[in-house]
């Protein structure tokens, strides 16, 4: 063991232990008690440690896996491909540009019903300047994948598990998202799971394989009569998933006693506008919401697949009249970026007013100063806005915040 | 034995640790979670980092789970540590900091000069020669352990106990033992200067706005495209300090083929216009070269002698 934060998992934990630990050392743990068969990543800031301590795990004989060292994140990903439709139980991780790399690669694993897991530690790309801070770039490729996320380490280490779980219930590739730096780099205390839990939560499932018995071809070349059948034969199985990751919160609640669902509401009832947000900017907004109770929180733990349904059903269960998102994502040209265009389409029938805020991307902390602006603009907002969003705390000139509405600076 | 403020055990208390990339603050941070008993967090400033400049660790304790739920970074912090008292000239360390909160300090320096750096005398002031100590200790000027005996004191967030318990989570072999004895030591030298002022946590409120460090410029003050024209990226920082070599420029042997200036990552070289209207480089930046040395490798030099020399700073010519 030469990486010391990771010394709790160089030994079978036999009880339920409180640690304190960074956010990619805690999932680095967590991979390690899932048993994985192969890992195979390639470094990336914020995500770097995660791996890091998967390779001293692995070099000290902890752990029997092959750690395979490539030369990019796209071979990283194809390797993980590789070695997962071998029927090996795969881990992969990666941020920021490095996923953008590897986007070629990703149909294929959900293309293929591929149980991959990856972690992602949220981080900008590049443009026009290089930033190593938090963004959400993840949600740039809407290939297939599951994505869930995290608000704090105790949700990273347990999605890591989960993650796990959902894919080999599913058979689709998932991602578990954590933010870049102010989780993957934050020291956090939380209960690890016996390793003895984690086996029973992650059984080896019957997987699709190609033997020599049962000899077939993956990836082959398909005329304009075969892709569209199977690309719905993709869409009908993704509509399966939303049950099996109920399943798997279940499963996990029952070992573990913390409770999941995809959609979680904070302080809703009887508010008339709640924010619709995810990630670790969810602790910032609860902390502000104690002296804010008339603005309710719903968190999306599942990003994909979206779930549409529910999210409309709380929605109108609480009365809830207008919407505020809060994103760390932006799309130049598009009606609206992302995680927006999500929520107006889950809840376009209600057809309440909805604005998409557009915050804390390159790490700018997202702040109580934010929210009460969103409070004050939800209270303004009269009917469905022409643009459906805007940057919010963000310097417009030098010594002017781009907001004609803030007159309060003080410095 | 100081006297402990009396706290609220629900409310959210936060810990700010000033330090040099390399001194270890952020460790520091991560003592006080592992000291703590009960909820806690801690994480880095993000920002840039480098060998020796200067950086910012937080830590919040609560011992309710909720009052330490936000993941935002600290504003007002209640105690702030110092590693190092020359950042208080590079830096405001008392920003955020209510009346009544607590400056600790590793320092030689009389109180009176400490304060009058900081122009606050309605705080708290825990001074103690950590390097000192640590060197005593530790044979090496590492002060990140050294300083949290002087916050256990004064703070009684946690007791010595608590922290050697830390220290043995952190640390491996002799270091244990040394480490221990240092904030014992601590904890019985540090000097500590109380103002009759209780700490009242409703004022320390965060000025609004003022995470976005509005003397920068804005969304419209780019030009297309977002170029900087700016070396090493801001004109602000004195990115020249992280680097350990030091550029020198001979004008005798440059020919003015600007092979230098296109070389540099940092936009470090200076040139200035000559009558004629072109540019010539004069030298180097030194606040934003990071002594990469790629000027010297791309220069062609005149009668076989380089335009350009690095030296190791403090050291013989390179």
């Amino acid at each position: 063991m030469s990486i010391e934060p990771m010394e709790p998992f160089f030994k079978e934990i036999k009880d339920p232990i409180e640690l304190a630990m960074t956010g990619n050392y805690a999932v680095a743990g967590a991979v390690t008690q899932t048993d994985p068969d192969v890992i195979c990543a390639f470094p990336i800031t914020p995500q770097t440690q995660s791996v890091e301590g998967l390779s001293d795990i692995v070099h000290y004989g902890r752990l029997h896996a092959a750690f395979v060292n490539v030369e990019s994140e796209h071979a990283a990903m194809t390797f993980c491909t590789g070695a997962c439709a071998a029927g090996a139980r795969t881990f992969c991780a990666t941020a920021s540009q490095g996923y953008l790399l590897m986007i070629e690669t990703l149909p294929m694993a959900s293309g293929w019903r591929l149980p991959i897991t990856m972690l992602i530690s949220a981080r900008a790309f590049n443009a026009p300047n290089l930033n190593i801070w938090n963004a959400w770039e993840f949600t740039l490729a809407d290939v297939g994948w599951n994505v869930l996320l995290a608000e704090n380490v105790q949700e990273t280490y347990d999605n890591a598990i989960i993650s796990l779980m959902i894919a080999e219930k599913s058979l689709f590739p998932t991602m578990f998202v954590h933010d870049g730096f102010i989780i993957s780099h934050a020291v956090h205390k939380f209960m690890a799971i016996p390793d003895e839990q984690v086996r029973r939560l992650t059984p080896q499932l019957k997987r699709h394989t190609i033997t020599p018995e049962k000899p077939g071809m993956w990836g082959s070349v398909v005329t304009p009569e075969q892709l569209m059948e199977q690309r719905l034969s993709l869409d009908l199985a993704k509509k399966t998933v939303p049950p099996k990751i109920d399943e798997a919160f279940k499963e996990f609640e029952s070992e573990t006693g913390r409770k999941y669902e995809q959609i979680e509401t904070i302080k809703c009832d009887g508010v008339k506008s709640a924010i619709v947000t995810m990630g670790s900017m969810c602790g910032n907004i609860a902390s502000w919401q104690k002296k804010n109770p008339d603005i309710g929180l719903i968190k999306l733990r599942v990003y994909r697949p979206f779930p549409m349904l529910e999210l409309r059903k709380i929605v109108q269960n609480f009365g809830i009249e207008k919407i505020a998102v809060l994103e760390k994502s932006d799309a130049p040209g598009a009606p609206t970026a992302q995680v927006g265009a999500s929520v107006l389409a889950a809840l376009y029938p209600l057809g309440i007013p909805i604005k998409d805020f557009i915050v804390g991307e390159g790490g700018r902390d997202v702040t109580r100063d934010e929210f009460d602006l969103v409070k004050q603009k939800l209270g303004q907002l009269s009917g469905i806005p022409d643009q459906f969003y805007e940057f919010i705390g963000v310097r417009e000139q030098f010594n002017k915040i781009w907001d004609p509405n803030v007159m309060e600076v003080s410095k | 034995m100081v006297k402990l403020s009396s706290k609220n055990e629900d409310e959210l208390t936060s810990v700010r640790i000033h330090a040099r990339g390399g001194q270890g603050g952020v460790t520091a941070a991560q003592l006080v979670v592992y000291a703590y008993n009960g909820p806690a967090k801690c994480f880095p400033k993000f920002g840039a980092e480098r060998m020796g400049s200067p950086t910012e660790a937080f830590a919040k304790v609560s011992q309710d789970p909720d009052a330490i739920r936000s993941n935002e970074q600290v504003y007002t912090p209640r105690y702030v540590c110092v590693l190092d008292d020359t950042i208080a000239r590079d830096i405001c360390v008392t920003d955020g900091l209510a009346s009544g909160g607590w400056v600790i300090v590793n320092t030689v320096k009389s109180v009176d000069t400490i304060r009058k750096f900081t122009n606050r005398e309605d705080l708290n002031y825990a001074l103690v020669d950590a390097t000192g100590l640590a060197i005593e200790k530790l044979g090496r000027p590492i002060t990140n352990t050294a300083i949290l005996g002087a916050l256990a004191k004064v703070s009684g967030l946690f007791t010595l106990e608590d922290l050697e318990r830390a220290i043995k989570i952190q640390f491996r072999g002799d270091l244990i033992k040394k480490n221990i004895d240092l904030i014992k030591n601590v904890y019985d030298k540090v000097q500590i200067f109380e103002v009759d002022i209780p700490y009242d946590s409703k004022s320390a409120e965060k000025p609004k706005w003022n995470h976005l460090e509005l003397n920068y410029g804005g969304a419209k003050d780019y030009e297309i495209g977002v170029v900087w024209y700016t070396p090493g990226a801001s004109l602000k920082v004195n990115t020249g300090s992280w680097g350990a070599y030091e550029i020198f420029f001979d004008p005798d042997h440059c020919i003015q083929c600007q092979l230098c200036y296109f070389a540099c990552p940092d936009m470090a070289i200076t040139r200035e216009q000559q009558d004629n209207g072109e540019w010539n480089v004069v030298g180097t930046d030194a606040m934003h070269c990071k002594g990469c040395r790629l000027c010297i490798e791309v220069c062609p030099g005149k009668d076989g002698i380089k335009a350009r020399s690095a030296k190791l700073k403090g050291e013989e010519e390179f």
